[in-house]
């Protein structure tokens, strides 16, 4: 399709006071275009970064190597003019949160309009008239929202809002952070459908961050399991989630309420003081001497693994 | 172990009151020793309000609640004091859910300061075995709650909560904040700890409900309308609301 | 804490000298070469000697004793009418925030009645109508000050009482009382060390512009107001009388209020998790 993004040795960290943050750590990855990526991880494991990576909004106190390439261009590398230019046109962001995403005091209309008339060049009128077609894509009651503020509508109308903002403007790629994070089981389904009719209707390519397990399941065409700022496990989702290799996967699924709820001893390390050899070592029930040393990805039948057992 | 007969609230906003939203309508359950009544509904259906209810932490309009045998309707805030060290709830935000100036140590030693136990010595062991109890190892006891993960504070609530030794355990979606992993570490912490007690498990996870309680009641728009055993809820729901609600959770 | 290098010198020099002006109010009997009130008629108008370090004023008083008692009176009266302030705000904001209802509606009309009444306006009235003197010139300025104070600290217990370690609190078992002493004012004491030390600053001022008006500090009393106010007829010839007493108060709101953040910097708990969430 072209349009893949290619993570290459990927590495982030953050001067914090506290120590480095090693937030991602040589991560080489390629999210296929048209399709649905997921980035799945728990707290602390570096997810978020990678998609703000991607659209070069990392914070201040940065430090990146390695490259992003799009479209035979880094990322990394291009001035803020050209990645401003990027942003909202060719990648859009989906962040987390619709409460807090959504400008209060902007109309709805407003706020989506502005896509158009920001980035599109249209003028005002045919501004609405485009944000009006979107809303009802998004079964969003236009025209009698559009003059309301984003706090009359409910948690899965915002949803649908922030979806539709992202969409505006038919970009390639779409990164969503967390779309379901405190979103009850209804509205998850919704948003759930919402994906799937996107990626249908168009050769838009998403990049879905995660912790939702079920949602990955649900959607995802690839998986990207990360621990501790390495991908410990990728591969076809339907297959990585039926029959996990890597101790991590296999235990995530596993803790999982309508699996066996069955817990994790310990916790994950902490980004600045990560231990040597392999990240999960410390946790797993099948470590040996092996894993004093960081092993590979290894490739498994089509699935990546990073684990001494299959080496 | 707790009966509730009848119990309505309804919320009045604006200066006057005149603005009422019914948060919970007419709802009786009970909850018995040693088992889970698991508490589901969505965003706005009540099902918080209605854990309050139950430990009369917040007033209710009509209804009646008896704890233990007794009728604890009307009983005056030096009654219920007493009384606090049997019933409890576990929040489910864990980073708000303890005072950030205090040290963990000083969060702990809280029950023990209003019921009138003031032996440090004392207090000191209890608080090291109930923090041993939840798998957390004493040396948090100096730090303070911004220095501890989401995981490990809600341990910290769990074992102040389980220090009294309640009989009636309220769970606010104690874990909706917490990473699945973590999740599965918490559970099996309050399953240890049940033994005797009642717990009454709210959420909005069905699946977790599903696994965790003895039997299920459905919360919507302020009334509890099914209540069965876990198994037979899943095998026979009866409501239309409790299918489409089946369907979001096992067709998913 | 995140006090710069460079901010951190500011705040020294702030410390050392708010210590300089305590210790020149609190050693004034010991250190001041002459009794304040002292006439000298020989000796009125000197410049700078040996005998007078900072020359003497209009009716011959040794100028630097009049400056150290001065500032025993500007300072004592002014932490005294801050705390007065302070208890009465705190008080009655603490009473409106957390009970809530009557009891609030009833304080939040005093809070309005009073914040509405222009300040100086009222303070020249009190002064004025009970005489001038430190009791009314005590009572004019808690009066006048107290509602902002209160409102300040409504809006903190407010936010304090929602706090979901409150409720848990209450589900333990514990009382109003409890939570007041043990909770909601010990989570004050960053705002209230703050709104404490501007509260002095501002109190020197207001009564410095009293004095002025005749309506403070009566003379012969040293304060520092009342040295300003005798100045003013001599001011252009004798520039030293005017500025010696303004750059003390100068210097004591500002080291004041500098001091005042830097304990709050020092002493307040992050609220929040430090976590970002990678």
């Amino acid at each position: 399709m072209g349009n893949h993004i290619a993570l290459q040795r990927l590495t982030v960290a953050f001067t914090t006071k506290a120590g480095t943050v090693k937030a991602a750590n040589q991560i080489d990855a390629i999210f296929l275009g048209g399709q649905i990526n997921g980035i799945v991880g728990e707290t602390g494991s570096g997810k978020s970064v990678l998609g703000l990576s991607v659209l070069g909004l990392l914070p201040e106190n940065r430090i990146v190597s390695g490259s992003i390439l799009y479209k035979n261009r880094d990322l990394l590398q291009l001035p803020e003019r050209e990645m401003n230019a990027l942003r909202g046109k060719t990648m859009a962001f989906v962040p987390q949160n619709p409460d807090t995403a959504l400008n209060p005091v902007m109309t709805v209309g407003a706020q989506l309009s502005e896509m158009f008339t920001c980035h599109a060049g249209t003028n005002a009128a045919e501004a609405r008239l485009r944000a009006g077609e979107q809303m009802r894509r998004y079964a969003l009651p236009s025209p009698e929202i559009f003059d309301r503020y984003s706090f009359q509508l409910s948690g899965g109308q915002r949803q649908r809002l922030l979806c539709a903002i992202g969409s505006a403007l038919a970009p390639e790629w779409l990164i969503a952070d967390e779309p379901t994070k405190g979103l009850d089981a209804v509205l998850r389904r919704q948003v759930c459908q919402l994906f799937q009719a996107l990626r249908e209707n168009s050769d838009l390519g998403i990049l879905l961050i995660t912790h939702d397990l079920r949602l990955a399941e649900r959607l995802c065409d690839t998986v990207f399991v990360l621990y501790a700022g390495t991908v410990v496990e990728q591969g076809l989702a339907g297959e990585l989630f039926a029959r996990p290799f890597h101790p991590y996967t296999r235990g995530l699924i596993d803790a999982q309420p309508h699996k066996a709820l069955a817990p994790l001893p310990g916790m994950p390390p902490s980004l600045i003081d990560l231990p040597a050899g392999c990240t999960f070592r410390l946790r797993c029930r099948q470590q040996t001497t092996l894993c004093s040393q960081q092993p590979p990805l290894q490739n498994v039948n089509g699935r990546q693994v990073r684990c001494w057992q299959y080496a | 172990m707790l009966e509730v007969y009848n119990i309505t609230k309804t919320f009045g906003a604006g200066l006057w009151r005149r603005t009422r939203t019914l948060a919970v309508d007419n709802v009786s359950f009970s909850v018995k020793p040693g088992k889970t009544l698991g508490l589901i509904g969505m965003s706005g259906s009540g099902k918080s309000t209605l854990g309050r209810l139950a430990l009369r932490l917040i007033p209710y309009d009509a209804g009646r609640i008896m704890f233990d045998g007794r009728d604890i309707s009307d009983f005056t805030a030096r009654r219920m004091k007493r009384l606090r060290t049997e019933m409890q709830i576990l929040f489910q935000n864990p980073e708000t859910s303890l005072n950030p100036r205090f040290t963990i140590a000083e969060s702990m030693a809280e029950p023990y300061r209003l019921h009138g136990h003031r032996r440090q010595s004392d207090i000191a062991e209890q608080t090291e075995m109930w923090l041993q109890f939840v798998g957390l190892s004493t040396e948090l006891l100096d730090r303070r709650p911004h220095q501890l993960s989401g995981g490990q504070l809600q341990r910290v609530a769990i074992a102040r909560a389980l220090s009294l030794q309640p009989k009636f355990l309220v769970l606010d979606e104690p874990t909706s904040m917490l990473d699945v992993s973590v999740q599965a570490q918490i559970i099996e912490v309050l399953r240890k700890a049940q033994q005797e007690a009642a717990y009454l498990f709210i959420s909005h996870d069905l699946d977790l409900i599903r696994a965790c309680s003895d039997e299920i009641a459905i919360m919507h728009q302020g009334r509890i309308i099914e209540q069965q055993p876990t198994e037979d809820l899943y095998r026979h729901p009866r409501e239309e609301y409790t299918k489409k609600l089946l369907d979001a959770f096992v067709n998913f | 804490m995140s006090v710069t290098n460079k901010a951190s010198i500011v705040y020294k020099l702030a410390a050392v000298s708010l210590l300089l002006l305590v210790s020149a109010a609190v050693f004034a009997p010991v250190i001041a070469p002459y009794d304040p009130n002292l006439v000298m008629p020989d000796e009125t108008l000197q410049p700078c000697s040996a005998k007078h370090w900072l020359g003497t004023d209009a009716l011959g008083r040794d100028f630097l004793s009049r400056l150290l008692y001065g500032a025993q009176v500007s300072i004592g009266f002014a932490v005294l009418a801050a705390l007065c302030t302070t208890l009465l705000g705190v008080s009655l904001g603490v009473l409106g925030g957390y009970f809530g209802g009557v009891i609030d509606l009833v304080l939040q009309l005093l809070v309005n009645i009073f914040q509405g009444l222009p300040g100086m306006s009222l303070m020249i009235a009190i002064a004025g109508s009970l005489g001038p003197g430190s009791a009314s010139l005590l009572l004019a300025v808690t009066l006048t000050s107290w509602a902002g104070f209160s409102r300040i600290v409504r809006g903190e217990v407010l936010k304090i009482k929602e706090e979901s370690y409150i409720e848990g609190i209450r589900s333990l078992g514990g009382s109003d009382w409890y939570i007041l002493r043990r909770y909601i004012l010990p989570n004050l004491f960053n705002s209230l060390i703050i709104l404490f030390t501007v509260r002095v600053g501002t109190v020197v001022l207001s009564v410095a512009s009293l004095s002025f008006l005749g309506l403070g500090m009566q003379p012969p009393q040293a304060d520092w107001g009342v040295m300003i106010l005798d100045a003013k007829v001599y001011f252009r010839s004798y520039p030293q009388l005017l500025l010696a007493p303004g750059l003390c108060i100068l210097a004591l709101c500002s080291s004041i209020q500098l001091v005042g953040d830097a304990l709050r910097d020092r002493f307040s708990i992050r609220q929040n998790t430090q976590q970002q969430d990678w």
